[in-house]
Formats: C-alpha cells, sequence, structure tokens
C-alpha cells in the first residue's frame, strides 16, 4: 500500500469512526455550555503554582547558580544586564528560549560557557508588557526560569515563567 | 484563525457561554475524532471531548491569540486522553486491554464502516497509544510534527521515528490481513 494511501485511509477510518458516533455529541454544546462556571474567567496575574515550593526552588537554584555566576560575570554571559535572560544548566547539550517572546518558536541559547551558563539576549526595542516563557532543554525538558518574579501554572501542567518588561529597579529580568 | 472565530473566544474570554457554544459546536467532531482515535472507546472519548471543552474555557487566557486554536484544543483533549491511558493501565489493566472490543459492541455503526476502514481500524487498535497518538493527531488532526513533539513533549525526531514506525506496523497488519492497495 502506498504511504499517501495509507494516511488518507488513517484519516478516512478515524473520520468514520467519529461519525458513526456522532450522535453521542449531538447536543455536546449544551451539556458542556450547562457546565461551564457561573461567573465569567478570571484572568490569573497571580502563579498558581504553590507560591512556597516556586520561591524555595528559585532561592536554592540563585544560591547553587551563585557559586556558578560567582567571580565569573566579570568574563562569562552578562547575566546582571536586563536584556539577558540566563539559565545554569552544565549537563545540557541545548537550550532553547521558547515562549510569547519568540512567538513560541525555538530560539537557540548562546552557550554553554565554562560554568554551563546559557544566555540569550532580549530584543532592545522589546516593547513592555507581560511575556510568558520558558527554556526547553536538550529538545524535550521544559525548564522555567528560576530567576522570574513570576510563574504560571498552564493547563497541561507545565510552569511558564514570567518576565514583566520593563523589569522594576532591583528585579531579575 | 478567521476573525469572527477570533471575536466568538474573545467574547468567551469576557466569559459569554455562547460564545463558546459555538466554538463547542464548530470543533466537537474533530476534538470528538481525536479522542476516539486515540482512546478508541465511544464513551470515553465522548467523556474526553466534554471535559476538554470545559478545561479549555477554563484556561482561555493561557490560549494565545496569535496560534491556530485547533492545534490548542486538540493538545488539551490529547493530554487528556493520555491521562485516561494512564490511569486506566495503572488502575485497571483488565478493562485496558479489552478497550479493543468495547468500541465493536454497536452493530449499526460497523455497518457505517466500509471493510477497509473497520480492517483499518481493528489494525489502529493494536498499535499501542505512544504509537496511536501521533498517528492520529498528524493524519486526522492535521497537526505538524512540531506541535505533536509540543504536546507530547518528546523530540521532533522522536514523534517522526513514532510515526514511522506505526506506518510500517500497519502496513503489515494490513498486509496480512489481506488488505491492497486500490491503485
Amino acid at each position: 500500500m502506498h504511504e499517501h494511501e495509507l494516511e488518507q485511509l488513517i484519516k478516512e477510518t478515524v473520520a468514520q469512526h467519529a461519525a458513526a458516533y456522532q450522535d453521542r455529541i449531538t447536543d455536546l454544546e449544551y451539556r458542556v455550555v450547562d457546565a461551564l462556571p457561573d461567573r465569567p474567567m478570571v484572568v490569573e496575574q497571580q502563579p498558581v503554582w504553590p507560591m512556597r515550593l516556586a520561591l524555595a526552588t528559585a532561592a536554592i537554584l540563585l544560591f547553587l547558580g551563585g557559586f556558578w555566576l560567582g567571580g565569573t560575570l566579570s568574563d562569562g554571559p552578562p547575566c546582571a544586564d536586563p536584556y539577558v535572560l540566563c539559565l545554569v544548566y552544565p549537563n545540557a547539550k541545548s537550550v532553547s528560549l521558547v515562549g510569547q517572546l519568540t512567538q513560541w518558536e525555538r530560539h537557540p541559547m548562546n552557550g554553554p560557557d565554562r560554568n554551563g551558563i546559557w544566555w540569550i539576549r532580549l530584543p532592545r526595542d522589546l516593547e513592555p508588557g507581560r511575556y510568558e516563557y520558558g527554556f526547553m532543554v536538550d529538545e524535550y525538558h521544559w525548564v522555567h526560569d528560576p530567576r522570574a518574579r513570576e510563574f504560571v501554572h498552564t493547563f497541561d501542567n507545565k510552569i511558564n515563567s514570567v518576565l514583566i518588561w520593563p523589569p522594576s529597579q532591583g528585579d531579575a529580568p | 484563525m478567521g476573525g469572527d472565530e477570533l471575536e466568538l473566544i474573545r467574547r468567551s474570554l469576557d466569559g459569554d457561554k455562547d460564545a463558546w457554544g459555538e466554538i463547542v459546536k464548530r470543533y466537537k467532531v474533530s476534538v470528538f475524532g481525536i479522542a476516539l482515535g486515540i482512546l478508541g472507546n465511544p464513551a470515553d472519548a465522548e467523556d474526553a471531548a466534554q471535559d476538554a471543552f470545559i478545561r479549555a474555557y477554563q484556561g482561555l487566557h493561557t490560549f494565545h491569540l496569535d496560534k491556530r486554536f485547533s492545534t490548542w484544543i486538540f493538545a488539551i483533549t490529547a493530554n487528556l486522553c493520555k491521562n485516561k491511558l494512564r490511569r486506566d493501565r495503572l488502575f485497571a489493566p483488565l478493562k485496558y486491554v479489552t478497550r479493543a472490543t468495547k468500541s465493536h459492541h454497536n452493530p449499526e455503526a460497523r455497518l457505517i464502516e466500509d471493510e477497509r476502514a473497520q480492517m483499518m481500524r481493528e489494525a489502529l487498535d493494536q498499535l499501542s497509544p505512544k504509537y496511536r497518538m501521533p498517528l492520529v493527531l498528524r493524519y486526522y488532526g492535521d497537526l505538524e510534527y512540531k506541535d505533536i513533539a509540543e504536546m507530547m513533549r518528546l523530540p521532533e525526531g522522536t514523534i517522526k521515528t513514532r510515526i514511522h514506525r506505526a506506518k510500517s506496523e500497519l502496513k503489515k497488519i494490513l498486509e496480512k490481513k489481506g488488505v491492497t492497495s486500490h491503485a
């Protein structure tokens, strides 16, 4: 059987199977609407991930990261620059920035330097706003930014970091 | 995304449930198809489809308006199905094993399918979910490899390999059943 014919048959088979049982979803929209919460949705501005756990993790990683960063910033990546996002991940083979900043496309980060730091520079003309992002390590490990000030728990149980731009004074990027 | 669809989503974000009902009406067949393709059981697929639309509404603020809505709702559906399969494997292994036979109990439904599709469906049922899921998302959901990779949190290369292996396996099964090319 030819490749194209096989693919077409897969599509038709699933479609026919669904059509055979479509009486089950005739009134689905009504059932869904009935089951929706009464109140309109509230946009979560605060992280829904347990805050204490997030802060504790961030503190530990910052502490550990401090050893890596300590004494190396002068000749390493400019992680103190608010226009630079950094991640300490010495064992990674690749790290990409993914998020609203990149239209959810993967943008490879520079690195690692000798201390395992990966970094990427944000565009100089970044519009003020709130941007969700994360780091894709070794193609499929989704890692949040321990230096972010906010986190969002997504529908599929991922943690997105949030960049608030411009950062207030003293904030990490 | 069409302008009116964007408008429906914006209205839904403002809490307009009827607008969300219209979205459900437009996508219910494909969402049900995705769930049925992955789970194989119409009752479970119906629950998954309903749950997917409710969860999507609850989490609509996480949807990025510049992305395709179908990709997003299919991702939610696929994740729900994946969790369902995982729960079934953990708590009811027998139910999981007999999953394929449950969907054959409706004789009227069987008549609607032609013989080739029937054989293909049986072949799909023999595939492991880790192969069936990307296959359904790719060829029924028309999703790109990178979108499937993102929703399954696997490298794109792994998805391509799984789909390739799944198709090879399907070909073997179909050949054993005597299904040949129309060409």
